[in-house]
């Protein structure tokens, strides 16, 4: 098992890169080595055997699948590796949020009351307007029930007159003399008849001949009954007139009592209705008189013709035979037009008149509101979901644009943790040499002698040197932490680089008695395409530690490859370090600093320089070791880089 | 009259302990060096000592572990011991003066903060004798 296991997260930022560290504890690192690396264009994965690249597809552009996929797996190691750290939520997965849904049901409750009142104001309209049709209605109606009885009722005393002088008179009655009567009948009343006991037609105030009449049904009904009745036909077309009339009748009755005739006056059923030319009742209305029996005498709608109908079942008549005055909305069986009537009884002529208004026409100005409320409203739902959807789209730029300041915030908050950790550790890192340079200076201020002096000026070389190589290695990790140092990929001889890496070691490894040695497996390609400046500098580092931390024995560089993954190992046999100092290796500028105990010190920086090196040239770095039994550094470098993990060193 | 302090120095690292035996000799002090903090203890049982210099980082048993272990001991409880130290934060400076240090020596040192701290010791002794 390898005991640490890091990963860092780079950030793509708008202008800076900005980096992430977080580090698994040893028990948790499952075998397992992930490097993750997060430039502008996708992500690389680098596992123990293989680097797996997660493209991002166009930077600007929708993330592909496979990118959003890596970084929930990114987000889920995150999660099991870092208890404490939240895990980040990527944009393109946010949901709705409480505060859109929030808006969004407020949207929908206001469009749901406009809706609402809109339905209730159009059916108060409805209400009120029906109201004030019955009532328009009603009045209409009544005026047309009077004035079809004053009509009738003048009718009626031309009728009583003419009877009672024919009664008079007897045989010597004849109308077309009866010059009186033209002041008391109308000029319009068509014609005034009598019927005789027999049936035929015995006298008429127009020309005519003796008719038989018997057959008619003003005739029959006072041939049968014995009463004195007014009574109305239903329009009939004139055997003398030639024209469709009403007639009206009443019965004479002889002096003994019996059935003497029938007095007949014609008149057209326009007579009861021309009331109805001073009205306007819409397209659609209807005037009416119709009989108890069913039969209509007189109507009127707009053009119409006389009307020999029996309508005893319509709904009209038989509300009016149940009530003497009211309403009803009815569906006339001829036309299919809902009508709203008004009816009433004229009891003393067997009558019922009734006025009707179509729906349409009642509620034409209703249905006008109702359109102008319906397209109002949905002015405003159009205006109030366009509003809303602009608001959301503005709030979702408005909350990416938080959560882009929240992470750069988080990194300037790193960058600036960073750099306090890195003061206090360059601090210490340089005291321990200045300790040497200024204290044995400070000795040789005195007068000692020669082999002291020479003593104290190795001390004074060694510490210099020391605090040579620090500096240098502040410099490039503070270049590789503004993301200033690039990668420059070139072929290079894999051999020739090992040798040269181990170069500047030879000598001192041999004062000591220990062994360098540099082996190649067979597989491996002569040249590599790599940094070889970067891979130099991170072999360096790692022989300079394997020498200076080895007493006996030696140490190895050896390189093989498999599945095209290049690993180069440094082991050596020196004293080692645990899990627990392991985790800190990698840490770089923190403090404490390394609790690495070495009579060497100077540790501190080498590793984690080595770590961002080989990262910068796509690969990874790892250290396997154990206390007393030796350290191993494995550099695992992909055959083909993936690529650059750093586009703004690429630039450079 | 000059009082000759008998000091034990603590460090891993030969250079380092070498440097303060150095300035201490030339103050006249009696000095002896240990490398490990499991051999400054088997000292401090054997002889007596005026005073302790105690370099934090060292493998094993830390500065700071060492000094627990000093103060655990009753007759070694006002003994004065010194954090040879390259930390030079203020906070870390407190948490060595709670964990039982009597005074810090900052690398990178010189003969005069040596001279101070062997002048502090003794003038809290004659405090002590008076």
């Amino acid at each position: 098992m390898l005991p640490v296991c890091s990963a860092s997260q780079h950030l793509a930022g708008s202008a800076e890169r900005q980096t992430l560290a977080f580090r698994a504890s040893p028990a948790r690192a499952e075998g397992r080595v992930w490097s993750c690396c997060r430039a502008a264009d996708g992500i690389v994965l680098t596992t123990q055997d293989q680097a797996q690249v997660f493209h991002r597809g166009s930077p600007a552009g929708p993330w592909t699948a496979p990118y959003s996929k890596a970084c929930r797996m990114l987000a889920k190691l995150f999660r099991q590796r870092s208890s404490d750290a939240p895990p980040e939520t990527d944009p393109v997965q946010r949901c709705w949020s409480r505060t859109e849904a929030l808006s969004l049901a407020g949207v929908l409750l206001l469009l749901t009351l406009v809706w609402s009142a809109v339905v209730l104001q159009s059916k108060r309209d409805v209400r009120q307007v029906e109201a004030g049709a019955i009532r328009e209605l009603h009045n209409l109606c009544l005026a047309f029930a009077e004035s079809s009885a004053s009509r009738l009722q003048s009718v009626d005393q031309a009728i009583r007159l003419v009877r009672r002088e024919a009664q008079r008179r007897g045989a010597s009655f004849a109308l077309a003399g009866a010059a009186e009567f033209s002041e008391l009948i109308d000029a319009s009343l068509s014609q005034i008849a009598i019927i005789g006991s027999n049936g035929f037609l015995s006298d008429s105030s127009l020309p005519f001949s003796r008719i038989d009449l018997s057959d008619r049904q003003h005739f029959r009904v006072h041939q049968q009954a014995s009463d004195d009745r007014f009574f109305i036909s239903p329009p009939v077309l004139g055997r003398v007139s030639n024209r469709w009339t009403l007639q009206a009748t009443r019965r004479i009755t002889t002096v003994g009592g019996g059935f003497g005739g029938v007095v007949v006056i014609s008149l057209a059923s326009d007579r009861l209705t021309n009331f109805y030319s001073s009205l306007d009742l819409g397209a659609q209305g209807v005037m009416t008189l119709v009989g108890r029996d069913g039969w209509i005498r007189a109507q009127r709608s707009a053009g119409d013709k006389p009307v020999v109908q029996d309508i005893g079942q319509s709904l009209v008549v038989q509300a009016a035979l149940k009530a003497p005055v009211g309403s009803v909305w009815v569906v006339s069986p001829g036309d299919p037009v809902e009508r709203l009537y008004a009816f009433r009884t004229l009891d003393q002529y067997d009558l019922i008149a009734f006025v009707g208004r179509s729906r349409d026409d009642i509620m034409s100005g209703v249905y006008q509101l109702r359109r102008i409320y319906v397209g109002m409203a949905g002015l405003f739902t159009m205006l109030l979901l366009g509003l809303s959807a602009l608001l959301l789209r503005r709030v979702r730029q408005q909350s990416a644009l938080v959560e882009d300041l929240r992470l750069s915030r988080l990194s300037a908050d790193t960058a600036n943790e960073m750099k306090s950790r890195f003061l206090a550790s360059v601090s210490h890192e340089l005291r321990t040499p200045l300790n040497g340079i200024l204290g044995y200076a400070e000795l040789m201020l005195e007068p000692v002698s020669a082999s002291e002096t020479q003593e104290y000026a190795q001390v004074i070389h060694a510490s210099g040197q020391q605090l040579h190589r620090l500096v240098n290695t502040m410099l490039d990790l503070a270049r590789l932490e503004s993301g200033r140092m690039g990668a420059c990929f070139a072929d290079s001889n894999l051999t020739q680089m090992l040798d040269e890496a181990c170069e500047p070691y030879r000598t001192n490894v041999q004062s000591r008695q220990l062994t360098l040695q540099v082996s190649v497996d067979e597989r491996c390609p002569d040249e590599i395409r790599t940094d070889r400046v970067r891979l130099l500098q991170a072999l360096d580092c790692l022989i300079h530690n394997a020498v200076k931390f080895t007493e006996r024995g030696g140490v190895r560089v050896a390189a093989y490859c498999k599945s095209q993954v290049l690993t180069i190992e440094v082991s050596d046999t020196g004293m080692g370090i645990s899990a627990a100092q392991m985790a800190q290796v990698f840490a770089r500028f923190e403090a404490p600093p390394l609790a690495l105990i070495h009579p060497g010190q100077g540790a501190g920086l080498g590793l984690p320089l080595a770590k961002e090196l080989t990262e910068l040239i796509g690969g990874v770095l790892l250290i396997d070791s154990t206390p007393t039994n030796g350290t191993r550094a494995t550099i695992m470098l992909p055959l083909r880089p993936p690529l650059a993990t750093d586009t703004q060193g690429r630039k450079q | 009259m000059k009082v000759v302090l008998k000091v034990l120095v603590v460090d891993d690292n030969r250079l380092n302990s070498r440097l303060v035996e150095i300035f201490l000799l030339r103050l006249g002090m009696q000095v002896q060096s240990v490398s490990s903090g499991a051999q400054a203890l088997d000292c401090l049982a054997a002889h007596c000592f005026d005073l302790v210099i105690l370099d934090l980082r060292m493998p094993e048993m830390s500065g700071e572990q060492v000094c627990r272990a000093i103060r655990d001991q009753a007759h070694l409880a006002s003994l004065p011991v010194i954090a040879y130290t390259a930390h030079s934060m203020p906070e870390e400076r407190g948490r060595m003066l709670a964990t039982g240090f009597t005074g810090l020596m900052t690398k990178p040192i010189s003969f005069a903060d040596v001279k101070r701290v062997c002048a502090d010791v003794l003038s809290g002794a004659s405090e002590v004798e008076a």
